[in-house]
């Protein structure tokens, strides 16, 4: 079975691969799992890799045809740089963390397979109050898709929480969250075997892996031979004012919001913004430009009067 | 996490070992070595070995003195220093890192000081990235220091054991680079059976140093200057010649290891080679994949194989000519770039087999540049290419692993540089 899970920097979805990937070994199973998140920039699109096997996984890296995928934000979705969708067929099962409902989705997305979705975000804040937990949630519902039980995706939990110090009452909390995550996600049909029988669960899987790679001449698979250009394309360099090419307003999940009457115009949010996001209007007050603002937050942590406010971004 | 609760979940489960990722095994076989001293400085993706190692004292789980250093120049010159002392020394970086320090290979192999030094592979820039390429492990080829491959994480922890013995074998007394992959072996977890502290200890004694350990009552300059080449020449020569031991000595190792441990390592390792006609020659992690491949080719009916650098100092050339003499074809995929030249491995496997009658064609690529994955269908392209060099035909070598996805890809994003659209 392949997992791909895709998130921003911040959300733990390398949690959440690894709470799987517990989950399968506490049950017997062989397990790979690993992360990729460049640069660990707060926001940025990152994904992680669980592989489960009954025997050893002749795999590396990345997951190019998945069996589950999981978005943890369904901005994702519309990113180019994050391609959650990519290596898609018809058995894949795309597990979606939206207040959108799965019809809604499949009609927007060219996506063949089956999706599943449900606000795991509303259920994270419900029972432990803040947004940690998303990794619990959605590890503990991709061990359900999966066909782990309770007991085992409970203790994949408990083993990658060991790593974090947590008090009573939060792991207490944490623990009725994986319950209710579980509950969720078992409800729905499991994710479906692979065709190839190297990383396949069920016991009847065929011996030996018979399947082709992706058929000669599919598009885009051919080699192609790389010609010398001229340094002024084949030099790394980036030439400033890009940035409309790569706008990161998408990546914001909550959005901060000037009470101007409670700034002093003391320029700490425009000195501390990590992407120059903000500007100073003609009376030097903070000017957000929420094209560019990733929705870190730091300039509402750091402000020394507490002048933003935040509101959920709905798309 | 602590090493005590680590040890207690652990326990009940040690047939199938536990879940750890490569750093984390690197760490293993530095406590399990029982190591002194440690020299460290961070880099990604190399720090989680430091860390945990940095824990593990702390929490007094291991008897090891941690010091904290300024650069990896340093960082090296403290590692050398101290196992000219005689204290059994453990240390680890990176890429930049590993090029930081580097007039310190030399200096370190010369001083004839058994340390273990671990390399987590990252492509060098510009540009810069994070992922594996094998640039700046083989940037120290000629240093001196022994080299060990892996492509596990539980052949990171072995390695790590038997780069010591290695290491501080009388017949080689040299100091080893082990190497893991980043990303693809440092940060991902899967089974790895830590070995009983007991059993290895007794498969790597404690350290006891007499030919270059400064002690107080027995004081002596250490790496002076000889000013001459006569001199120079002796001491240089040694070297080639303690190297050139070490491969008889790896494997009277690896044969005591297996029978201790069951797990064999050789200098290098065939992989359904014994009717092989079409053989990929690779090192590190994707040679996992490349093993992939294999089996698939060999499902459709293709007589594949694969053979894996493990020992690359010093560099097994009778071992390697011997597995692919006669073959059809082979093909050397490097994970790594010499600019005017082509792949770094590919011309040290040719000459190795120059003065065999029945050398194969030979063919050169370069694949996984900068973690770059390799593709089932760049494989199977190779193979193709493979075929194409067995029947005579002319077949571009070196050849660049790029998809035609991947060239669109990149012109996206020299678009998004501001490169504008291609001329
Ligand atoms: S404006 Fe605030 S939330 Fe937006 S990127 Fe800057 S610091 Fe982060
Ligand atoms: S940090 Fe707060 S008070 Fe200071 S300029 Fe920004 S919003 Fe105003």
């Amino acid at each position: 079975m392949r997992v791909r899970f895709h998130g921003r920097g911040g959300q733990g979805m390398k949690t959440a691969s690894r709470i799987l990937g517990s989950a399968a070994f506490h049950a017997g199973l062989v397990v790979q799992d690993s992360p990729v998140y460049g640069a660990e920039r707060r926001g940025a699109p990152v994904a992680a890799f669980t592989r489960i096997a009954k025997a050893a996984i002749r795999e590396r890296g990345l997951i190019a045809a998945p069996d589950l995928i999981v978005v943890a934000d369904e901005t994702l979705l519309f990113e180019p740089t994050a391609m959650p969708l990519a290596g898609c067929s018809a058995r894949t099962v795309v597990l979606i963390n939206t207040a959108t409902d799965a019809a809604a989705l499949q009609e927007r997305l060219a996506h063949l397979g089956r999706i599943e979705s449900a606000d795991f975000t509303s259920l994270v804040f419900s029972i432990t109050h803040t947004l940690v937990g998303l990794s619990t949630a959605l590890g503990v519902a991709a061990a359900a898709l999966v066909g782990l039980s309770l007991e085992e995706s409970l203790a994949g939990v408990a083993e990658e929480l060991a790593h974090a110090t947590l008090s009573r009452a939060a792991y207490e909390a944490n623990e009725r969250l994986a319950q209710e995550a579980y509950a969720l996600a078992d409800a729905w049909r499991a994710v479906p075997e692979p065709l190839d029988a190297s990383l396949a669960l069920a016991a009847e899987a065929a011996p030996t892996a018979l399947l082709a790679a992706a058929p000669a001449g599919a598009p885009g698979t051919q080699l192609v031979e790389l010609r010398f250009e001229p340094p002024a394309r084949a030099t790394p360099t980036i030439c400033v004012a890009n940035t409309p090419e790569r706008s990161t307003g998408s990546w914001r999940q909550f959005r901060p919001l000037l009470q101007r009457d409670l700034c002093n115009a003391c320029w700490t949010c425009f000195v501390l913004c990590p992407e120059g996001a903000i500007a100073l209007d003609e009376h030097e007050f903070p000017l957000i430009d929420y094209e560019v603002c990733k929705g870190c937050l730091v300039c509402v942590h750091e402000c020394p009067t507490h002048a933003f406010a935040t509101e959920k971004e709905v798309r | 996490m602590s090493r005590a609760a680590d040890l207690e979940r652990a326990a009940g489960r040690h047939e199938r070992g536990r879940l750890l990722t490569g750093n984390a095994a690197a760490a293993w076989g530095a406590s399990l070595a029982d190591v002194d001293y440690i020299p460290a400085f961070p880099i990604t993706p190399q720090t989680e070995i430091i860390e945990t190692l940095a824990e593990w004292v702390a929490d007094g789980d291991i008897a090891a003195r941690f010091v904290t250093l300024d650069s990896e120049h340093s960082m090296l010159s403290a590692a050398g220093a101290a196992a000219a002392a005689g204290a059994r020394v453990f240390t680890a970086t990176s890429s930049q890192g590993l090029l930081y320090g580097f007039e310190m290979l030399y200096a370190i192999a010369g001083w004839r000081v058994p340390l273990v030094l671990v390399n987590v592979s990252r492509a060098l820039a510009s540009p810069i990235t994070l992922e594996a390429d094998h640039n700046d492990i083989l940037a120290a080829r000629d240093s001196g220091f022994l080299q060990l491959h892996a492509e596990t994480c539980q052949e990171v922890l072995d390695s790590v054991l038997m780069a010591y013995r290695l290491a501080e074998d009388a017949r080689v007394m040299l100091p080893a680079l082990v190497n893991l992959d980043g990303f693809t072996l440092s940060f991902t977890r899967e089974p790895v059976v830590v070995p009983e502290a007991a059993a290895a200890a007794e498969f790597l004694p404690p350290y006891e140093p007499n030919h270059a350990a400064i002690r107080g009552d027995r004081p002596m300059a250490q790496g002076p200057a000889v000013l001459s080449g006569l001199a120079y020449s002796y001491f240089r020569y040694q070297q080639q010649l303690a190297q050139l031991n070490a491969l008889e000595v790896h494997e009277e190792i690896a044969a005591e290891f297996a029978a201790r441990f069951g797990r064999r390592y050789g200098l290098v390792e065939p992989f359904e080679l014994d009717d092989a006609e079409y053989v990929l020659v690779m090192s590190n992690a994707f040679a996992t994949k490349g093993k992939e491949a294999v089996e698939r080719l060999r499902s459709r009916g293709l007589r594949a194989g694969l053979l894996r650098l493990r020992v690359l100092r010093p560099f097994p050339a009778a071992a390697i000519a011997d597995a692919l003499e006669g073959r059809m074809a082979v093909a050397v995929i490097d994970q790594n770039l010499a600019p005017g030249l082509g792949g770094i491995t590919y011309q040290e496997v040719a000459a190795a087999l120059y003065d065999r009658p029945r050398r194969p064609p030979l063919l050169s690529v370069i694949g996984g540049l900068g973690g770059k994955d390799i593709s089932d269908v760049e494989f199977d392209a190779v193979f193709h290419d493979l075929r194409r060099a067995a029947a005579g035909e002319s077949v571009r070598s070196p050849r660049l692993l790029f998809t035609q996805a991947e060239q669109e890809r990149m012109q996206t994003l020299l678009r998004i540089a501001g490169k504008g659209a291609k001329p």
